[in-house]
């Protein structure tokens, strides 16, 4: 559960902030700024990002290289790779390195083959490169309905600007656990805020008996909003909610927690874990990433309307 | 157990004292006082002038001295009061209470040790710093407010993690390896806000001391440290008051007669004022917020008769932060009622019973949709303790402590859409025991030795789940494989620890001698806290089943010296300290109510050594000290570091503390600190990769700690304004300028990695300072 932590965590980030900048006296202007910092390279190694969806259309995903923390220019892709998928039942779906290139490898769904991601199906998703091979594999868990995505306005208060503030309806699937991962679009762009990755064990923040029940505030509501630039007029709200596996969650909370590590109570940072495993179990070689694959329902709202 | 000691106490009081007598010897034994506030003063001495021999009182002012009959001149003194004489004819035993003058203003002031001049050369405890309140006040404090803890991390052996962290870390050990206690009542959180303020209010405080190593039996629970701090008995002979308006805190003290030269109070209270001052700068949206701390200190004693004294003492803190609908607060209580008897003029009892609790609580949101958390941590403790001084070689110290523990790891709830849910964890229960035998014995006028033993055993009890957890890859999460509920009060596991105490001082010459010590001490709680700094939500947990007590081994050898009449003291330092059973954390490791929170445990060993130099100049119109420590501390973990051993958190190489105080005339004193001390560890990443649109850090070596923060220094400054000398004046008040991080460094407490929140795509280090600039206050200070 480490997203039980998050909001305690962040309380006292704000007291902190009170803390030093209030209590202290206004001539304390900054207690956070940039310094530069010598880091010697690690090894290289093979970042896969494959968070695919049962959605219909082309299949994505993206091979890279791990670069050096702070080199902020060079990219390195993971061009000639072989990538595949094969599902339980032994159908193979091979992707085809994109006319873009740039690592993307995709598979297109042939007319009368559209039901990759089916619930319950595993995948397990292949790459060779550079001579070896990683796999890994995902299974597929049932979605509930998002019954719907509300907008309204609010006038200015603590902590929120002036302006249209989203809400979702949803409820948790009874009697079994489940892990979501809900993404919000403004106008189809992606609220990616790191500190607003939003995932939930049956709607609320732990596995902790909430079977069932309405996807809890902070879920449904706080962290599909952006209190600092709230939505505007005629903006489109588009909320996903995404059924992951527990491992999924662990992945998207610890990458959460490392995106956000700071303050007085940061944690030692830690690697983020992955499921992409050298197929040969006697090679030192790693990689690192994610591959999931997703069941959706999504619902849109328009601010104002 | 107790009964047993309250027997052997009974027997020695019985026995020993014909033995005696028929070695026709005869016992003094009385009480050494302050003479104008009647408060009895620790550690002042009684020496035997004929026989070149004495002793010193013990923590309530009580001296005990077996003679052979005869004619002797004995002086009493103090460091700070005038000696007093006294010739006495020994034929029976004599029993009397001394009172000590106090010296001149002026000299008073200049005290930093409240004991014979050559102590820290002549006593057999090493790694001891002691500090009288007098010493605490003088030294620049952030915001005006004087404080213990921060004082006492000047000390050599003694580290933060940062400027702003709860907490202190004595020679590599972690913060919840100090047991600290406020007139015996161990304080779970020594903090107000976080770590910026310590607990203590320093108008009710009597004296501090840290013991570091060397460790006496009567002590035991903490792995590191023991720091001591005393409060005032009240003034027996007139009614008094002291307090003070800084920036943050004002304070005030009252203290007096109930009954004079028989009962008599104090009474000290702190609160914070600055969301009072901050109100009208804050915006109408956070103007219900809540943002203070208070403390309240109280203590009374009531002397029955020769042989009877009853002492109480109470405190009470919170910390409580607030907006709107959110609600944090935390804090203290503490009760400790211990009666002193004397069962003859050799046998000294004090027995304690102690409660202590430490709570918080956080809720946000209503009852439609929040969320509300509540933790605690009971104990109930008694400890009955004998003291007996068999002769002026030999003092025997015996007794028991027997501890219960309660603690709730969390009671919590959440609503959401109306929908209730508790997520409560499970009491947990246990005891721990220990029963102690320590002498103190001269050999020779050279040679003093101090051993002990200390018997602990510890029992975590239901009712409750235990759990058998499986065996896997190192650093990987475990599994719950079965469980075992066990009823109200039964065993789940028990464990026993000796713990062996030994110390030893040679004189090698009057000015110096040199000194070795041993201790091993075990600890059955820890306070799991996976964060750079201890947090006030983190939770003291028992030893279980799965989580072994922590044991640790110390050796140390020091040489001390005094040059110029004890003008100057000095001393080196030098100590190993193996540990065992050290609490660790897997990766992203999950202890917020979590039922399974051993799962997330990683157990391995520790080490720590290092070199303590110091120097201190106690008398004269310029006193101070230097600390230089050189250390190191590492932990050995399976599955951390490649299972390799890795700096802790807070490993600080160097160490240099500077303290200086200098009183140009009777009316300004000034004084400065400096600090510095190599940068702590952190884990910094090598390498990044994109997932999903972010840039997610990764350290492809998986070192732990693998560089370090930038090095740490400060000084601070202030100026004392004293009033003008006069008789009888009844209103004394000072006024206290300072200024903290003077040369306006900004230190950094961490160094964090992150996406530049305007270009995602750009990764960045950030230093968080959390003494961003220069601090200037003013304070002001009286007494009545």
């Amino acid at each position: 559960m480490p997203f039980t932590m998050k909001m305690p965590f962040q309380n006292l980030r704000t007291i902190w902030v009170m803390v030093g900048c209030v209590l202290l006296g206004p001539a304390i202007t900054s207690c956070e700024d940039p310094i530069d910092v010598d880091l010697d390279e690690g090894t290289v190694q093979l970042a896969v990002d494959a968070f695919l969806t049962d959605e219909s259309g082309e299949k994505r995903i993206v091979l890279t290289e791990t670069t050096p923390y702070f080199d902020n220019t060079t990219q390195r892709f993971a061009d000639g790779a072989t990538v595949r998928i094969t599902d339980d039942l032994g159908k193979v779906y091979d992707f085809q390195a994109a006319p873009e290139g740039q690592g993307n490898y995709i598979w297109e769904p042939d007319t009368a083959d559209t039901n990759f991601g089916e619930v319950g199906r595993t995948y397990t998703l292949s790459v060779t490169h550079n001579g070896n091979t990683f796999e890994a594999s995902s299974t597929v868990n049932p979605v509930p309905t998002l019954d719907s995505v509300t907008v309204e306005f609010r006038e200015e208060e603590f902590g929120e600007e002036e302006g249209y503030y989203a809400t979702f309806f949803a409820f948790d699937l009874p009697n079994r656990e489940d892990y979501y991962w809900i993404r919000t679009y403004r106008n189809g762009v992606f609220f990616d805020d790191p500190t607003a990755i939003n995932v939930s064990v049956d709607g609320a923040f732990g596995s902790n008996g909430a079977d069932g029940f309405l996807f809890i505030i902070p879920i449904r509501e706080f962290l599909i909003n952006d209190d600092s630039d709230p939505y505007k007029l005629g903006d489109e709200v588009r909320v996903e909610l995404w059924a992951i596996t527990e491992p999924t969650w662990s992945f998207l909370g610890e990458l959460a927690s490392q995106l956000t590590n700071n303050g007085l109570f940061a944690t030692p940072a830690a690697n983020i874990r992955t499921n992409i495993v050298n197929a040969d179990p006697n090679s030192d070689v790693k990689a690192v990433g994610w591959f999931s694959v997703s069941a959706v329902s999504s619902g849109t709202a328009i601010a104002g309307q | 157990m107790i009964r047993y000691i309250l027997i052997l106490g009974l027997i020695l009081g019985l026995f020993f004292p014909s033995i005696a007598l028929s070695q026709e010897k005869s016992t003094i034994s009385g009480y050494i006082k302050d003479g104008e506030t009647g408060e009895e003063l620790i550690g002042a001495t009684v020496f035997v002038k004929e026989l070149g021999t004495g002793t010193v009182t013990n923590v309530y002012g009580f001296f005990s001295l077996t003679l052979p009959n005869g004619s002797y001149n004995l002086k009493f003194s103090y460091v700070g009061f005038q000696d007093v004489e006294k010739q006495i004819d020994l034929t029976e035993n004599t029993k009397f209470d001394i009172e000590l003058p106090t010296n001149s203003k002026v000299l008073e002031e200049v005290v930093i040790t409240g004991e014979q001049a050559d102590a820290n050369v002549k006593n057999v405890e090493m790694s001891v710093n002691k500090m009288e309140i007098s010493t605490i006040k003088k030294i620049p404090a952030l915001m005006g407010e004087v404080d213990v803890i921060r004082s006492v991390q000047l000390l050599p052996g003694v580290s933060t993690v940062g400027e702003g962290a709860s907490g202190f870390n004595v020679r590599g050990g972690g913060v919840d390896q100090n047991l600290i206690l406020l007139d015996e009542a161990p304080v779970y959180n020594s903090s107000h806000l976080f770590g910026f303020f310590s607990v203590f209010n320093p108008d009710a405080v009597k004296n501090v001391k840290l013991i570091k190593g060397g460790i006496p039996a009567q002590y035991g629970g903490r792995l590191s440290s023991i720091l001591d701090v005393r409060m005032k008995e009240g003034n027996q002979k007139k009614f008094a008051g002291s307090g003070g308006l800084g920036l943050i805190f004002s304070r005030l003290t009252l203290e007096g007669p109930i009954k004079k030269d028989k009962a008599s109070f104090v009474i000290a209270g702190r609160r914070s004022y600055a969301d009072v001052l901050a109100r009208p700068f804050l915006n109408d949206d956070l103007s219900d917020s809540k943002f203070f701390f208070y403390d309240l200190t109280a203590k009374v004693n009531y002397k029955l008769n020769d042989k009877n004294r009853f002492f109480l003492s109470g405190y009470l803190g919170k910390d409580v932060f607030g907006t709107g609908d959110f609600q944090f607060d935390w804090g203290n209580q503490t009760a400790s009622a211990r009666w002193n008897h004397i069962f003859n003029d050799k046998v000294f009892m004090n027995m304690t019973a102690i409660y202590s609790k430490y709570d918080y609580e956080f809720g946000v949101g209503d009852n439609q949709d929040g969320f509300n958390w509540q933790s605690n941590v009971i104990n109930y403790s008694l400890k009955p303790e004998f003291t007996y001084y068999i002769n002026p070689k030999n003092t025997l110290t015996f007794g028991a402590q027997t501890i219960l523990f309660d603690f709730k790891p969390g009671n919590a709830s959440f609503n959401s859409g109306g929908d209730a849910n508790d997520i409560s964890l499970e009491d947990q229960k246990a005891a721990e025991s220990a029963i102690f035998v320590a002498n103190e014995q001269k050999i020779g006028p050279r040679i003093a030795l101090q051993y002990g033993l200390r018997y602990s055993i510890y029992q975590y009890l239901g009712e409750g789940n235990a759990y058998t957890l499986n065996d896997t890859t190192p650093g990987v999460e475990r599994t719950v494989v079965s469980s075992q509920r066990y009823d109200q009060w039964e065993t789940v596991e028990q464990y026993a620890n000796f713990e062996p105490r030994l110390a030893i001082k040679y004189e090698l010459t009057e000015t110096s001698s040199i000194k070795a010590s041993y201790n091993r001490m075990a600890q059955y709680l820890h306070l799991l806290s996976n964060t750079a700094a201890s947090t006030p939500i983190d939770v003291w947990s028992p030893s279980t089943n799965n989580v072994k007590p922590q044991i640790a081994d110390q050796y140390a050898l020091g040489y001390f010296r005094n040059f110029k009449e004890s003008t100057f003291e000095t001393s080196v330092e030098v100590y190993y300290k193996d540990f065992q059973n050290q609490v660790e954390y897997i990766n992203n490791a999950d202890l917020i109510l979590n039922e399974f929170y051993e799962t997330q445990l990683l157990f391995g060993d520790g080490r720590a050594y290092g070199a303590e130099f110091y120097i201190k100049k106690a008398k004269g119109d310029f006193t101070g000290w230097i600390s230089y420590t050189l250390a190191r501390t590492e932990r050995q973990v399976d599955g951390i570091n490649r299972s390799e051993w890795f700096p802790t958190r807070f490993d600080r190489t160097h160490n240099l503390s500077v303290v200086a105080s200098y009183q140009v005339n009777p009316r300004w004193s000034f004084s400065a600190n400096f600090v510095y001390s190599t940068g702590t560890p952190g884990t910094f990443p090598t390498n990044r990769f994109n997932i999903q649109g972010w840039v997610a850090p990764h350290n492809s070596e998986e070192r732990r700690n693998n560089y370090r923060i930038p090095d740490f220094h400060r000084l601070d400054v202030s100026a004392t304004l004293s009033p003008k000398e006069k008789e009888n004046r009844k209103w004394f008040g000072e006024w206290v300028f300072s200024v903290y991080n003077a040369y306006n460094r900004r230190n950094a407490f961490s160094v964090y990695f992150q996406e530049n929140p305007d270009i995602p795509q750009n990764t960045e280090a950030i230093r968080l300072a959390i003494v961003g600039n220069f601090v200037p206050s003013v304070a002001y200070n009286f007494k009545f």
